[in-house]
C-alpha cells in the first residue's frame, strides 16, 4: 500500500469520525433553521434527493432515498380524510391547463402498444416474485407527520412521472421503487393523515407502519388483495398483532395470515379479542404443521377465505372459534378434494333421540359438557339438518387451511369448496345461491366465480390495481386527462376488474356525465369483456352504474333497444351459474314511459332473450309479472301485452321432442312463478298453452272413477298450491298443476303438516256444493282426517268440514249442507308430515252473483 | 459411522418385527384375500399434503413402532394423496386397484381395522389418538381384540340355531364394534330364526319411531310402554339410554316434575355413565333439573380429549380388551340384561386366535 493510499484512508477516518460527532448538532440547527422554509412550501426535501430521483430517472435507483420528514406548519398541515371507494375528492393544488380536458375515447387497437408495456411489467414483476423488493427509506419519525410524508411522496412521484403520458406512467411503474411509493401514496389517502398519525401513536405503530411502507409485498398484501376497506380499523388491529408478533411479519405465510386477519376482521366488523384468537389458532396450527400443504401456497388474497371465515366468537354453536376450529383440524383431516361430501359424516336428523327439534336449543344442550362445548363434535354425535351438515363439511376444510364457505339456499344451507382451483357446490339443491363469505357484498355465484377469475390472474390484476391507484391519486391532484387514461387502461388490462369497472364509472359520473362516448365505450367495454363469461355481474355493472346515465342520452328507440339487446349477445345459457334477470329487464325497460315503446321493447329485445332457451321461462315469467303488476292501462292493455307474449313464446316452440321439452319446462317455470305470485289469470294462461302446446304431457284421463257433486266445476279457473317446496324437476312440469284443476287431470306433489295441504284459489265468489281430491294413492291413510277450510280473503279460515270420506285413493267433502260461499279453499291434515301425491282437485257449485 | 450403524440396526430390527407381527401385504386385494378370520389393519395417510401424517408415518412405520400391535393381522399401508402426480396416482392404482377405502374413514392418518369383505368394523382415527405410538397402539389391541372376540361368537353363531344362535350373535352386536354385514351368502345368520329373543327388534330399533309414537301418549302410557320395552331384554344399554332419552324428553316437554326428570336422567345415567349418553343424562340434570348453565370458557380451546386417558390405555398391547363390566348391569327399576354382564374369560382373546390362518407362507411374510 503507498504512503498516499494510508494518507488518504486516514483523512477519510477522521472526515468520518467527526461528521459522526456533529451529526446531531448539524441536524437539529438544520431542522431548526427549515421551519421557517417549510411554511413557504408544501414539504421540504434534501436537494440530493431531487437530484438521485433526476439521475435514475432511466435505471433503478440504487439505494433507496432517506426520507427525512421535517415538520410543517400546523396551518400549513394539509389534513388528508380516508377515502373510500365512492369517493372523488381533490386536493388544494393549483390546475394544470394540460390536464383539464377528458380524454377522447380510445378504441381497443388504440391501446396495444400499452398492452403491450403491461406485459413487460408483468415479467418485471414475476422476476420480483423470487425477491421481493423492500426498501429502508422510510424512518419511523416520518408517521409524526404523514401530511407532509405525503407531500413529499406526491411530489416524487410527480416529477418522476413527468409529462404524464401514459407510457411515462407505465414506464414508472416498471420500478419497484415507484411502486413502492404509490402504495405508500395510496395507503395514506385510503387511511387519511389524522387516522395514519394515532395508529402511528400505537405501541407497535411507527414500526409496524415503517416495516409495512418498506416492504412492497405486505403493503401490496394491504392495498391490492381484494377490498381494502376500513383500513383505520384494519391497521389498528395490524399493530395489535404486530405489537405481541412482530417477528411474524418477517415470515412470508405468517405475514398474510397477520395482515388478513387485520383487514378481515376490519371489514367485518369482528372484535380484536377474536382475531387474535383466530391469528393464533392459524399461527399455531400452522407452526405445528397441522394444516394442509397447499396453505404455505396462499396468495394474501386467497386467506381472505380462511382467515376471514364467519363466526369467530368464542361462543357456542359457532364454528368458526378456535376451539371448533382445532377440533376440526384434529379429527377430520382430508386431501382437499374429499371434505367436499364431508357432511357425510354426520347423521341427517330433524330431532334428536329425546325428540327436540334441530332448531331449538334443548338439540344440543345436555351434550355440550361431553363435547366440551364444541360444536362440530356435537353434531357428529347428534346429527343435523342441512345448516349443520354444511357448516360442518366448510369449517373441517378451512380449519385445515382451505378455502371454503357457507351458502344458503332458499329454506337450505349448502356450501361452496374450492378445489384443484375450482370452486364447487356442496350438499346444493337449488340454483339460487348467496354465497356467506364474499369480497364485493355481491352473493351470488357468479360473483364467487368473478372473484376467483379476477385474482387468479394475478399480475394483469396487479398491475390494473395499481393503475387505479395511480388514476385516484392523480384525480386527486387535478391531473384529469392522466386520471383518465389510467382508469380506462385499467380497466382494459383487467376486464374482469369489478371494483376497477365501478370506480371508473364513479369517476365518469363526476367529471364526464354527459360524455354519450366514454359511457358507450364504458358500456361496450363491459359487454365485451366482463360480460364474455360473468353476465350476471356485466348485467349488474350496467343495470348500476351504465344505464341511469347512458340511457338518457340515447334519443333514438331503436337504438337504445339495440344496445339492450347486445348485452345478450354473448350469452350461452346461464353462463357459470343460473342467475336472476328480471333487474336486468326491470332496468332496461324502465325507460320508457309509455305502452307503445314498452311493446316495441318487448318485441325488439325480451323476444331476443327469449330466443335463448335457457332464458325463455325465466324471461316470461318476467314478462307475465311485469304485466300485471308494473303495467298501467287496466285489463285490455295486460291482456293485449299477455297474448303478445305468449304469442313470442310460441313463436319459439319448435316441432321436435326436445323443443317440447324445452317449452315445457319453460312454461313450467313461468307457472311455478305464477302460483308463487297468487296471479290466477297468468296461472291460466300458462296453462293453457302448456296443453296446447304439449297436451302428449298430460293425462288423457283420470285413471280412478269418482262421484261429482251438483254444480258446474268452479275451480276448473282457479290456482292450485302445494306446500311442497318444489326441486327443479318438479318445476319443469309443474304445468301439470294446472292439470290437477281440469278434467283430464293432471299432477302435484301433496304435503300435509299442520295448517300446510292444498290451496285453491277460485276466479269469483262461489257458492260451493262439494270438493273432490283424486290422489295418486291407491288408498288413503286414513288414521287421521282431512278435513276442509274455506276463506273470502285468504287469510282467515272457517273450518267447514272436520272429516273427508276417503274412498280408496279419493277424498270427498260433501258441503250441500253447509254451502260456503267463498273465494279460497283449501285442504288440511291432523297429525304427522302425510305426502300423498294429486291428481285432481274439483271444486263443485256455482258462482256468487 | 455411529448413527450409520443405528440406522441399519433399526431398520434390520424393523424388518425382524414386521415378520414376527405382521403379515405385511402390498395391495388391497392382497390384503382381502388374506384376512380370512383375521382382519385387515389399513394404515392410511395423507402422503402428500400433511406434514403431521407424515410425521406419524415415520414413526409408526418407518420406525416400526405400530407393528407390536399389529400382532399377526394382515397389514397394508395406504398412501393418500392430494392432486396426485402420475407416479403418485400409478402407486394408489397399485395399491387399490379398483377398491376405495372403506366408509367410515373420517381423517388421515387412521387406522382402520377392516374385515375380509373390505367392511371397516372400527378404526383408530383423529389427530388426538394417532399422535403418540403409544396412544395408537393401545386403541389398535383394543380393537382387534374386539374384533377376534365378535367373530368368534358369529363363528359359534353360524354352527348353531334357534334361541341359541340368536343369543350369541345378540352377544357379539354387545361388542362396541361394527357389525359385519348380515346378509351375505356366509352371513345370512337371522333369516332362519324367530325374533324369539328380539334380535330383529334391536336391529330394527328406531329411536325417532319411537319419539313419534311417544308422543300422543299420556306419561302412564308412555311409561308402561318403555317399561315394557326395557323389560325385553334385547335392546343394548345405547338403545336403552335412548329409549329413556326419548321417554324423558316427552316428560320434560310436557312440564313434568323435576324429581321425576332426575330419577329417569339418574336411571339413564347409570346404565353406562362414560357412554355419551350417560353424559347426555348427566347434562340433562344439570340443565333441567339443576338448572346449572355450561360455561365453555372453563374448557381449554385445545382439546386433547385421550390425552386423560393414557394412562388407562398405554399398557402393552394385547393386554386389554373391551371392557363391558364398568356399570352392574342392574338399572334403577333392578331389570338384569345380558348385555350387561362381564365377559368370561372364555370370551377373551388370545394369540391362539391368530393362529387360523397358519399357512400363509413365510415368503409372503415381510
Amino acid at each position: 500500500m503507498s504512503s498516499n493510499s494510508v494518507r488518504l484512508l486516514i483523512a477519510t477516518g477522521i472526515l468520518f469520525a467527526l461528521g459522526f460527532v456533529a451529526y446531531p448538532l448539524l441536524y437539529d440547527i438544520r431542522v431548526k433553521q427549515e421551519i421557517p422554509v417549510a411554511r413557504e412550501s408544501v414539504a421540504t426535501e434534501e436537494p440530493t434527493i431531487e437530484d438521485e430521483w433526476t439521475e435514475t430517472d432511466d435505471k433503478e435507483p440504487d439505494a433507496p432515498v432517506v426520507t427525512t420528514v421535517e415538520k410543517t406548519d400546523d396551518a400549513q398541515r394539509r389534513i388528508l380524510t380516508a377515502q373510500n371507494d365512492d369517493e372523488y375528492s381533490e386536493e388544494d393544488v393549483p390546475d394544470d391547463p394540460k390536464q383539464k380536458k377528458v380524454p377522447e375515447t380510445r378504441i381497443h387497437a388504440q391501446y396495444t402498444t400499452s398492452l403491450a408495456h403491461v406485459k413487460r411489467i408483468i415479467k418485471v414483476l414475476e422476476k420480483e416474485e423470487a425477491k421481493p423488493y423492500k426498501s429502508t427509506d422510510l424512518v419511523p419519525d416520518a408517521w409524526n407527520d404523514p401530511e407532509s410524508l405525503y407531500q413529499l411522496l406526491a411530489k416524487r412521484v410527480l416529477d418522476r412521472l413527468g409529462n404524464l403520458k401514459e407510457d411515462g406512467i407505465l414506464k414508472f411503474m416498471e420500478s419497484p421503487v415507484n411502486r413502492l411509493d404509490l402504495a405508500r401514496i395510496n395507503l395514506i389517502r385510503r387511511t387519511g393523515s389524522e387516522e395514519l398519525r394515532r395508529i402511528a401513536e400505537l405501541p407497535a405503530g411507527r414500526s409496524m407502519l415503517t416495516c409495512m411502507a418498506n416492504d412492497l409485498r405486505w403493503i401490496c398484501g394491504v392495498l391490492y388483495s381484494g377490498p381494502s376497506v376500513k383500513l383505520e380499523q384494519s391497521l389498528t388491529n395490524m399493530e395489535l398483532i404486530y405489537r405481541k408478533h412482530a417477528e411474524d411479519f418477517q415470515h412470508p405465510v405468517l405475514n398474510k395470515v397477520g395482515t388478513i386477519a387485520a383487514l378481515e376482521f376490519a371489514r367485518e366488523n369482528w372484535s380484536q379479542e377474536d382475531m387474535l384468537a383466530r391469528y393464533n389458532y392459524y399461527k399455531t396450527s400452522y407452526r405445528e404443521e397441522l394444516l394442509n400443504s397447499l396453505f404455505d401456497t396462499w396468495r394474501y388474497w386467497e386467506m381472505r377465505w380462511i382467515i376471514g371465515c364467519a363466526q369467530p366468537q368464542q361462543k357456542v354453536g359457532n364454528w368458526g372459534e378456535p376451539r371448533n376450529l382445532a377440533w376440526m383440524r384434529d379429527n377430520v383431516r382430508l386431501p382437499a378434494n374429499q371434505y367436499l361430501g364431508a357432511e357425510g359424516q354426520l347423521q341427517y336428523r330433524l330431532r334428536n333421540v329425546a325428540g327436540d327439534s334441530v332448531f331449538s336449543s334443548a338439540y344440543l344442550a345436555p351434550v355440550l359438557p361431553y363435547v366440551k362445548g364444541t360444536t362440530a363434535w356435537a353434531y357428529r354425535e347428534i346429527g343435523g339438518v342441512c345448516g349443520a351438515l354444511s357448516h360442518y363439511a366448510t369449517y373441517a376444510a378451512l380449519a385445515c387451511g382451505l378455502p371454503a364457505t357457507c351458502m344458503g339456499e332458499p329454506g337450505h344451507c349448502a356450501y361452496a369448496m374450492r378445489v384443484d382451483g375450482e370452486w364447487k357446490r356442496g350438499n346444493s339443491i337449488y340454483w339460487q345461491h348467496s354465497v356467506g363469505k364474499t369480497f364485493f357484498q355481491e352473493s351470488e355465484w357468479d360473483f364467487l366465480i368473478m372473484t376467483e377469475n379476477l385474482y387468479k390472474d394475478y399480475y394483469n390484476t396487479l398491475v390494473a390495481d395499481q393503475l387505479v391507484a395511480m388514476a385516484d391519486f392523480l384525480g386527486a391532484r387535478r391531473k384529469m386527462t392522466a386520471s383518465f387514461n389510467c382508469y380506462e387502461l385499467s380497466v382494459k388490462v383487467q376486464p374482469l376488474n369489478w371494483p376497477a369497472l365501478n370506480r371508473y364509472a364513479g369517476y365518469l359520473k363526476v367529471k364526464a356525465p354527459r360524455d354519450y362516448d366514454k359511457w358507450k365505450r364504458l358500456h361496450d367495454n363491459i359487454v365485451d369483456g366482463l360480460g364474455k363469461k360473468h353476465y350476471n355481474a356485466a348485467s349488474r355493472l350496467l343495470v348500476k352504474k351504465v344505464y341511469p346515465n347512458l340511457a338518457p342520452m340515447v334519443k333514438d328507440r331503436a337504438t337504445l333497444n339495440k344496445m339492450y339487446s347486445g348485452l345478450f349477445k354473448n350469452f350461452d345459457g346461464w353462463g357459470e351459474n343460473r342467475w336472476d334477470i328480471n333487474p336486468t329487464l326491470d332496468a332496461q325497460i324502465s325507460v320508457y314511459d309509455n305502452n307503445d315503446d314498452r311493446k316495441i321493447y318487448m318485441r325488439e329485445v325480451v323476444k331476443v332473450l327469449m330466443g335463448k332457451p335457457e332464458y325463455a321461462g325465466a324471461v316470461l315469467t318476467w314478462g307475465l309479472n311485469y304485466i300485471s303488476q308494473s303495467l298501467s292501462g287496466g285489463e285490455e292493455v295486460q291482456d293485449e301485452f299477455t297474448d303478445m307474449l305468449v304469442r313470442m313464446m310460441s313463436s319459439h316452440t319448435g316441432r321436435t321432442k326436445k323443443d317440447m321439452d324445452e317449452t315445457w319446462a319453460t312454461l313450467g317455470e313461468a307457472l311455478t312463478a305464477a302460483t308463487e305470485n297468487k296471479d290466477r289469470r297468468v296461472f291460466q294462461a300458462v296453462g293453457r298453452l302448456a296443453y296446447r302446446k304439449c297436451k302428449a304431457k298430460f293425462p288423457a284421463k283420470h285413471s280412478v272413477k269418482f262421484r261429482p257433486f251438483p254444480g258446474r266445476v268452479v275451480s276448473e279457473s282457479g290456482l292450485i298450491d302445494t306446500a311442497t317446496t318444489l326441486g327443479s324437476g318438479q318445476v319443469a312440469s309443474s304445468c301439470l298443476h294446472w292439470g290437477v284443476l281440469q278434467r283430464h287431470g293432471g299432477s302435484m306433489p301433496g304435503k300435509f303438516e299442520g295448517t300446510s295441504g292444498v290451496t285453491l284459489m277460485l276466479e269469483k265468489k262461489s257458492e260451493i256444493s262439494g270438493v273432490v281430491c283424486v290422489t295418486t294413492e291407491k288408498t288413503l291413510k286414513n288414521d287421521r282426517p282431512f278435513y276442509l277450510e274455506t276463506s273470502s280473503d285468504g287469510q282467515n279460515w272457517t273450518r267447514v268440514r272436520g272429516n273427508g270420506a276417503i274412498e280408496g285413493g279419493v277424498i270427498r267433502f260433501d258441503l250441500r249442507k253447509v254451502k260456503p260461499v267463498c273465494n279460497h279453499i283449501r285442504m288440511l291434515r291432523e297429525g304427522d308430515k302425510y305426502e300423498p301425491g294429486i291428481a285432481g282437485f274439483y271444486a263443485y257449485g256455482k258462482y256468487e252473483r | 459411522m455411529i448413527r450409520r450403524f443405528f440406522s441399519l440396526t433399526a431398520i434390520v430390527l424393523g424388518m425382524v418385527a414386521s415378520v414376527a407381527h405382521g403379515i405385511v401385504v402390498r395391495n388391497y386385494a392382497d390384503a382381502l384375500s388374506k384376512a380370512g378370520e383375521k382382519p385387515i389393519v389399513i394404515f392410511a395417510y395423507g402422503a402428500n399434503y400433511d406434514k403431521f401424517s407424515q410425521k406419524v408415518h415415520e414413526e409408526f412405520i418407518k420406525k416400526n413402532k405400530i407393528m407390536p400391535a399389529v400382532r399377526k393381522c394382515v397389514f397394508l399401508v395406504v398412501p393418500m394423496y392430494q392432486h396426485p402426480s402420475p407416479a403418485e396416482q400409478k402407486e394408489w392404482d397399485k395399491i387399490m386397484g379398483k377398491h376405495h377405502m372403506p366408509g367410515g374413514v373420517w381423517s388421515y392418518p387412521c387406522l382402520a381395522v377392516v374385515d375380509k369383505n373390505g367392511k371397516l368394523r372400527g378404526i383408530v382415527q383423529g389427530a388426538a389418538k394417532m399422535k403418540k405410538t403409544e396412544i395408537a397402539a393401545a386403541e389398535l389391541t383394543k380393537l382387534v381384540d374386539a374384533y377376534i372376540e365378535q367373530e368368534k361368537l358369529l363363528s359359534k353363531a353360524a354352527s348353531a340355531s334357534g334361541s341359541r344362535k340368536a343369543d350369541l350373535l345378540l352377544q357379539a352386536s354387545n361388542i362396541n364394534l361394527t357389525m359385519p354385514d348380515m346378509g351375505g351368502k356366509d352371513r345370512n345368520m337371522t333369516g332362519d330364526m324367530k325374533d324369539d329373543i328380539g334380535l330383529s327388534s334391536r336391529l330394527a330399533f328406531d329411536p325417532i319411531v319411537l319419539v313419534e309414537k311417544l308422543q300422543i301418549m299420556s306419561f302412564a302410557e308412555a311409561d308402561a310402554y318403555i317399561r315394557n320395552m326395557i323389560a325385553n331384554g334385547c335392546y343394548s344399554r345405547r338403545q336403552r339410554q335412548e329409549m329413556m332419552a326419548a321417554y324423558a324428553g316427552h316428560l320434560r316437554r310436557n312440564n313434568a316434575s323435576p324429581e321425576r326428570l332426575r330419577a329417569l336422567y339418574t336411571e339413564m345415567r347409570n346404565l353406562d355413565p362414560d357412554s355419551m349418553y350417560g353424559a347426555y343424562a348427566e347434562g340433562a340434570i344439570a340443565l333441567w333439573v339443576n338448572n346449572e348453565q355450561f360455561d365453555p370458557s372453563t374448557v381449554p380451546v385445545e382439546l386433547r380429549r385421550t390425552d386423560s386417558d393414557v394412562s388407562a390405555v398405554a399398557s402393552v398391547p394385547g393386554s386389554t380388551s373391551v371392557d363391558s363390566s364398568t356399570n352392574t348391569g342392574r338399572t334403577a327399576l333392578g331389570s338384569q340384561n345380558p348385555d350387561d354382564e362381564a365377559l368370561t374369560t372364555d370370551d377373551e382373546p388370545s394369540e391362539s386366535d391368530f393362529e387360523a390362518d397358519s399357512d400363509v407362507s413365510e415368503e409372503e411374510q415381510e
